[in-house]
C-alpha cells in the first residue's frame, strides 16, 4: 500500500463545470495535499463507473480513498455502500458532498464553491488520515429469550420463540399468567370470551423449552446484546440469568379514579375494571339479575387533560362493548355513554359503535369545560350534562355511574427501560426506534411489545407479541438489521488516559459505558450507539469515537482555519 | 455575496468570514441537502461538518476551533425531545449555552456561537438561518488577530 | 480557638486507622503544611494564613491504604474541593475527615468569597463577598471593552502551568491542556481561547474557589474573576451550586429519566 490518497470526483455527467472549475479545486488540493492522486468519473451512480473505480484502486493502492460525489441523501450513499463491498477493508473509504451542498447551493459564485469545494476534499482527507477502528467482536449470542410479563403480548412471544426452537424464561410478578385479561370477561370487538382466549394462549408457553417464573420481577439487566444477564427476584431470592435477548412485555396499570366524579364517595359509582369483575359474574350466574334501571359511562376520566394529556385509545371501544353487554342482561336498562368523541376506528370497531346506537345505547358529546356532575346522596342519583352539540342541559337517571380511565405506564418500568438503553416518551410508556421499527430498542436484542409501548387492544397485543418473538428470533440467529453510516461507529475509552471520573458512565444513554475493576471505563461496542456523549463531556480525552475522533475533527477545523492565514 | 459589504457596514475585515456548521445527520444534514436540492443560495463562506448528534460535539473543539481564528459555529441539532438519541441534545445544549457563556465573558460576541435545534431541517429554514448567522458574523471583528499574528511568528509559518 | 484545634488534633491521632492530619505547622518561624503523626506534635499546629490544602490531601489519600484515612484542618473551600474529588471517583468516601475553620472577612474578600465557612456551617453575617459587585471583576465579565482587557491579561501568561497544578479539581491523567491538538505546543504566550477558556468550560461546575490558581500565577492573570464568573454563569442557568453531593447539570441534562408529572397514588 503506498502513501497516496485517491480522491475520486464525480463531475455529474460534467453539469457541475459552472459553478465546480475542476483544474483549480485539483491544483489547490494538490498544493495543500501532494500525496493525493485526483481523478474524475462522469456518473459514479452508474455502476460501469464503479468498476473504473475499482481498477484505479488496484492501480494506485492507495491507503486511503476520498469519493466526491453528490448528497449520501441522493446517490451518495448507495454509491459508497457499493463501493465498501468491492473495496479492501484496509482501505479507509469516505464519502463527501460536493454536489448539493456545496455546487448547487453557491451556483452565483464559482470562486467561492470552488474554494470550498477544494476545502472540502481536504476536509475529507485530513478526516481519514485520523479515522480508526474499532474492532466489534461478537460471540455467538445465548440462544434464550427473557421475557418479561405474561400478558397476553408476552404470551403470544413466548409462544412464536418456542415454536422457533428457542429457550424462553417467562418472568412474571403475579401468581399466574394473563395480565389484565384475567380482569376482563368479553374482549371487543367480536365479544369473544376473555377466558377461551387466554386458555388458547396459555397452551403456547406449555413447551419443554419454556419456563414460566411466577412472581419473579426483573430487578436489573446487565450485559450485552447476545449476553444479557438479567437479575431476577423470587420469593426474596435473587437469581441471574444469562440470555440473547430480552422482549418487555409489562404492560400497564388502568388508573384509579380517585375522587373523581363522587367515585368512592357514593355508592354505584364505579371504574370500568369493577365494571369488567361484575359483568363477568353476572354473565356467568344469570340468575341473580341486575338491580339498576339505568346506566351512565363518563368517557375521558383522567384522560386527555393536564396530567394525561393523551387518548389511551382503549377505553371508548371497551366502553361499548359493556354497554352492550349491559343491555344483553337486561334490555331494558337505559344506557347513556356521555364522551368527549368515540375512539372507534376501523371496520369492526366501527360496527361496533353502530351496532351500539341501534341497541338504543344513548351517546352524548360533552365538553371538558364543563364535565358531568355525579349527584346523589349515599347512593347514585343522577347525572347532569351540558349536551356539547346543542348547548341544551340533560339530567339523566342513574344508579350505576361507570368511570372510563386510561391505562397508564407502569412505574418499575423506567428503571428497566434505562438500563436497556430506551427512552421513555413524554406520557411515561416506553419507546422503541421511532417510527420505523417501533418495537425494537437502540440496543441490538431488546424489543417491547403490547401495552408497555402504548394502551393497546388485546388482539394487537397479541400481533406486537409475536412479531418481537420474531425479531428476536432472527437477532438471535445472527441477523443484524443495522445498517450504520461508515465513518461514525463506535466509542471506545483508553485506559491509559481515563482517570476515572464516571462522567462517561453517567451520561451514556445505553447504559454501554461501564466501570472496570480498575476503575477505569470502558465501552461495549455492542450496546454503543455511537452518539459521542461520552467523548464529549470526557476531560482527558480518553473516551473517543476511533472512526470520527476530536482529533479528526480538529484537523478538519484546521483545513478550513488555515484558508484563513493570510 | 462573499467578499461584498453593504455601504451601511464601515468594518473592513482583515479576511473573509469563515465559519462552521455542524450538522446533525438525522435532522440538520437533511435541511442542508433540501436546500442544496432546491437550488437555494447561500454565501461561500461556511463549511459543513456532519455529526452523527449535536451531542457529540466536544465544547473544547469549539474553543479550539474559535482560538483557530474559525469566526463563528453554528451547531445545528433536532428538536428537544425529539433527538435520535434519547433527549442527548437537552445535554449539549447546556453543554453549549456554557461555551457561550464563557465566549461573553472574555467580551466576544456569544452569537458567535450559533444553537438552533430543530429548525433548519426544512431547505428554506436551513437558508434563512445560515444567512443570518453569516450576516451577523460578517459584522463583527475577527477573533484575537493579534494572538494569531503571534503565534504564526513563534512558529517562523 | 488554636488550642482547642491542637487539642483535637492530639485526640484524634490516637484513633485507629488515622494515619495522620495534615494541617499547617509552625516551626522554626515558618509556617508550612505538615503531616501530623506524633500526637506530641499537635501543639505546632496554627490555622493561619489561609493556605490551599485540598490537594495535598488528595495526593496522600490516594496513597492510603483500605481502612485508613487522613484528617485535614482546612477551610470551607478544601472540604468542597474534596467532595468534588469523591463526587469524580477520586478518592475514597470517608478517606478524608474534616476540621473546618471560618475564614476572616480580608480572607473572604481576598478570594472573592460567597461562602467562607465550611459546608453546613451557619453563615456568620457580613463576612460574604458578591463577586459581581467587586469593580474589578465588573470590568472583566460585564463591562464592554473587556476583550481587550484579558487580552492584555493574557498576553502576560508563561504557560507555567502553575494553575492547573496548584488546581485541587485538575486530576486527569491525560491532560488536554498538554495535547498539542487542543493547545499548540511551543505557543508563548498560549492561545487564551485554547487553554484558559478550556480549562472554565471543564471547571464550570466544579471549581470551589479556593483561589489557588491565582495566587500561584507568576504573572498575576486574574483567574479567579474568569472562574467565578463562569460558575455563576452555570448557577445562573440551572441553579447548581459545586461543592455539594449533588450531581452536575452537566451530566443530567436530558437523563432525568421519569415521566413529565408525578403519580398521584
Amino acid at each position: 500500500m503506498s502513501g497516496v490518497s485517491l480522491a475520486i470526483l464525480c463531475t455529474c455527467r460534467d453539469t457541475l463545470k459552472g459553478t465546480l472549475h475542476w483544474r483549480t479545486i485539483e491544483q489547490e488540493i494538490k498544493a495543500r495535499r501532494p500525496m493525493t492522486h485526483v481523478g474524475y468519473l462522469p456518473s459514479l451512480c452508474l455502476y460501469e463507473d464503479l468498476d473504473r473505480v475499482k481498477s484505479l484502486v488496484e492501480q494506485e493502492r492507495p491507503r486511503a480513498l476520498l469519493i466526491g460525489a453528490c448528497s449520501p441523501f441522493a446517490k451518495g450513499r448507495a454509491v459508497l455502500d457499493k463501493l465498501m463491498t468491492v473495496c479492501e477493508a484496509s482501505i479507509s473509504v469516505t464519502l463527501v458532498d460536493l454536489r448539493e451542498g456545496c455546487a448547487w447551493i453557491h451556483t452565483g459564485d464559482p470562486r467561492g464553491a470552488s474554494a470550498k469545494a477544494a476545502d472540502i476534499v481536504c476536509m475529507g482527507l485530513a478526516e481519514l488520515e485520523h479515522r480508526q477502528s474499532v474492532r466489534l467482536e461478537r460471540s455467538a449470542p445465548e440462544q434464550r429469550v427473557l421475557v418479561v410479563g405474561a400478558g397476553p403480548a408476552g404470551l403470544a412471544a413466548s409462544e412464536i420463540l418456542a415454536r422457533l426452537g428457542l429457550e424462553v424464561v417467562l418472568a412474571e410478578r403475579l401468581e399466574r399468567p394473563g395480565g389484565l385479561l384475567n380482569q376482563i370477561g368479553k374482549l371487543f370487538p367480536q365479544n369473544v370470551s376473555s377466558e377461551e382466549f387466554l386458555g388458547s394462549l396459555l397452551k403456547g408457553i406449555d413447551h419443554p423449552a419454556t419456563t414460566f417464573l411466577p412472581q419473579t420481577t426483573v430487578s436489573r439487566i446487565d450485559g450485552d446484546p447476545g449476553k444479557f444477564i438479567a437479575h431476577l427476584s423470587r420469593s426474596g431470592d435473587e437469581e441471574s440469568l444469562t440470555v440473547g435477548a430480552v422482549i418487555l412485555a409489562c404492560g400497564a396499570l388502568p388508573v384509579f379514579p380517585e375522587g373523581l366524579f363522587r367515585f368512592r364517595a357514593l355508592a354505584g359509582v364505579i371504574s370500568q375494571m369493577e365494571l369488567e369483575t361484575k359483568l363477568k359474574k353476572l354473565e356467568a350466574d344469570r340468575t341473580s339479575p341486575l338491580e339498576i334501571t339505568s346506566a351512565v359511562f363518563i368517557q375521558c376520566v383522567a384522560a386527555r387533560d393536564e396530567v394525561r394529556p393523551y387518548c389511551s385509545t382503549i377505553c371508548c371501544p371497551t366502553a361499548l362493548k359493556n354497554a352492550l353487554r349491559l343491555k344483553t342482561l337486561k334490555p331494558d336498562l337505559v344506557v347513556t355513554i356521555l364522551h368527549r368523541g368515540i375512539m372507534a376506528p376501523g371496520k369492526a370497531l366501527e360496527e361496533l359503535y353502530r351496532h351500539a346506537m341501534a341497541s338504543g345505547v344513548f351517546f352524548h358529546l360533552y365538553d371538558p369545560a364543563e364535565p358531568p356532575e355525579v349527584a346523589g346522596r349515599e347512593r347514585a342519583e343522577s347525572v347532569s350534562l351540558i349536551d356539547a352539540l346543542s348547548g341544551r342541559r340533560f339530567v339523566f337517571t342513574a344508579d350505576l355511574v361507570v368511570l372510563s380511565t386510561p391505562l397508564k405506564p407502569r412505574p418499575g418500568v423506567a428503571g428497566l427501560a434505562r438500563d436497556l438503553g430506551m427512552r421513555l416518551d413524554p406520557m411515561g410508556f416506553a419507546c422503541g426506534r421511532e417510527p420505523m421499527q417501533p418495537l425494537a430498542a437502540p440496543v441490538p436484542g431488546v424489543y417491547l411489545c403490547g401495552a408497555v409501548r402504548w394502551p393497546v387492544p388485546v388482539h394487537e397485543a397479541v400481533d406486537q407479541g409475536r412479531a418481537a418473538a420474531v425479531k428476536a428470533a432472527v437477532f438471535l440467529n445472527g441477523g443484524n438489521t443495522d445498517r450504520k453510516a461508515p465513518g461514525a461507529g463506535k466509542a471506545m475509552v483508553l485506559s491509559e488516559a481515563c482517570g476515572g471520573c464516571g462522567w462517561c458512565i453517567a451520561v451514556c444513554p445505553y447504559g454501554a459505558c461501564r466501570r472496570a475493576e480498575d476503575g477505569t471505563s470502558v465501552i461495549s461496542p455492542l450496546r454503543c450507539q455511537g452518539c459521542g456523549l461520552c467523548a464529549a463531556v470526557c476531560p482527558s480525552g480518553a473516551a473517543r469515537l476511533p472512526e470520527r475522533s476530536s482529533a479528526a475533527l480538529r484537523a478538519m477545523v484546521r483545513e478550513i482555519a488555515q484558508r484563513s492565514l493570510p | 455575496m462573499t467578499g461584498s459589504y453593504s455601504s451601511s457596514q464601515s468594518l473592513t475585515r482583515e479576511r473573509p468570514v469563515r465559519a462552521i456548521l455542524f450538522a446533525c445527520r438525522w435532522c440538520a444534514l437533511l435541511g442542508a441537502d433540501r436546500a442544496g436540492r432546491e437550488r437555494l443560495d447561500l454565501p461561500a463562506s461556511f463549511r459543513l461538518i456532519p455529526v452523527e448528534c449535536a451531542a457529540g460535539i466536544e465544547p473544547d473543539l469549539v474553543l479550539r476551533a474559535f482560538a483557530d481564528g474559525i469566526d463563528g459555529v453554528a451547531v445545528l441539532g433536532c428538536h428537544l425531545g425529539g433527538c435520535r438519541y434519547n433527549e442527548a441534545n437537552r445535554s449539549a445544549r447546556l453543554r453549549l449555552f456554557m461555551v457561550r457563556d464563557l465566549l461573553d465573558i472574555i467580551g466576544l460576541d456569544a452569537g458567535r456561537l450559533l444553537l438552533s435545534w430543530g429548525t433548519a431541517h426544512e431547505g428554506f429554514q436551513f437558508v434563512a438561518q445560515v444567512r443570518r448567522f453569516l450576516h451577523k458574523l460578517e459584522a463583527l471583528p475577527v477573533v484575537d488577530p493579534d494572538l494569531l499574528q503571534q503565534r504564526e511568528k513563534s512558529y517562523g509559518r | 480557638m488554636v488550642a482547642e484545634h491542637r487539642e483535637l488534633i492530639a485526640q484524634l491521632l490516637s484513633e485507629p486507622g488515622v494515619h495522620g492530619i495534615l494541617g499547617l505547622c509552625l516551626e522554626k518561624g515558618v509556617v508550612g503544611p505538615h503531616l501530623f503523626t506524633n500526637p506530641a506534635d499537635a501543639d505546632r499546629l496554627v490555622l493561619e494564613p489561609k493556605w490551599p490544602l485540598a490537594k495535598t490531601a488528595f495526593f496522600l489519600a490516594r496513597s492510603l491504604q483500605d481502612g485508613e484515612s487522613i484528617g485535614l484542618v482546612c477551610r470551607g473551600c478544601d472540604i468542597r474541593a474534596l467532595i468534588e474529588l469523591e463526587k469524580a471517583g477520586q478518592i475514597r468516601p470517608g478517606a478524608v475527615h474534616f476540621i473546618g475553620l471560618e475564614c476572616s472577612a480580608e480572607q473572604a474578600a481576598a478570594c472573592l468569597c460567597e461562602t467562607p465557612y465550611p459546608p453546613g456551617v451557619e453563615p456568620p453575617e457580613a463576612v460574604t463577598v458578591k463577586p459581581a459587585s467587586v469593580p474589578l471583576v465588573l470590568a472583566l465579565t460585564d463591562k464592554p471593552g473587556r476583550l481587550q482587557l484579558w487580552r492584555d491579561h493574557f498576553q502576560r501568561c508563561i504557560k507555567c502551568y502553575g494553575c492547573r497544578n496548584a488546581c485541587p479539581l485538575c486530576v486527569c491523567p491525560s491532560c488536554k491542556l498538554e495535547d498539542d491538538g487542543y493547545v499548540t505546543r511551543g505557543g508563548v504566550p498560549p492561545d487564551p481561547l485554547a487553554f484558559h477558556l478550556i480549562r472554565a468550560m471543564h471547571l464550570a461546575d466544579r471549581c470551589v474557589g479556593c483561589g489557588a490558581c491565582q495566587e500561584s500565577c507568576p504573572a498575576e492573570v486574574p483567574l479567579l474573576a474568569l472562574h467565578l464568573a463562569a460558575r455563576s454563569a452555570l448557577r445562573n442557568r440551572t441553579g447548581y451550586v459545586s461543592g455539594t453531593t449533588e450531581i452536575s447539570p452537566l451530566l443530567t441534562a436530558g437523563r432525568e429519566d421519569k415521566p413529565r408529572w408525578e403519580e398521584t397514588w
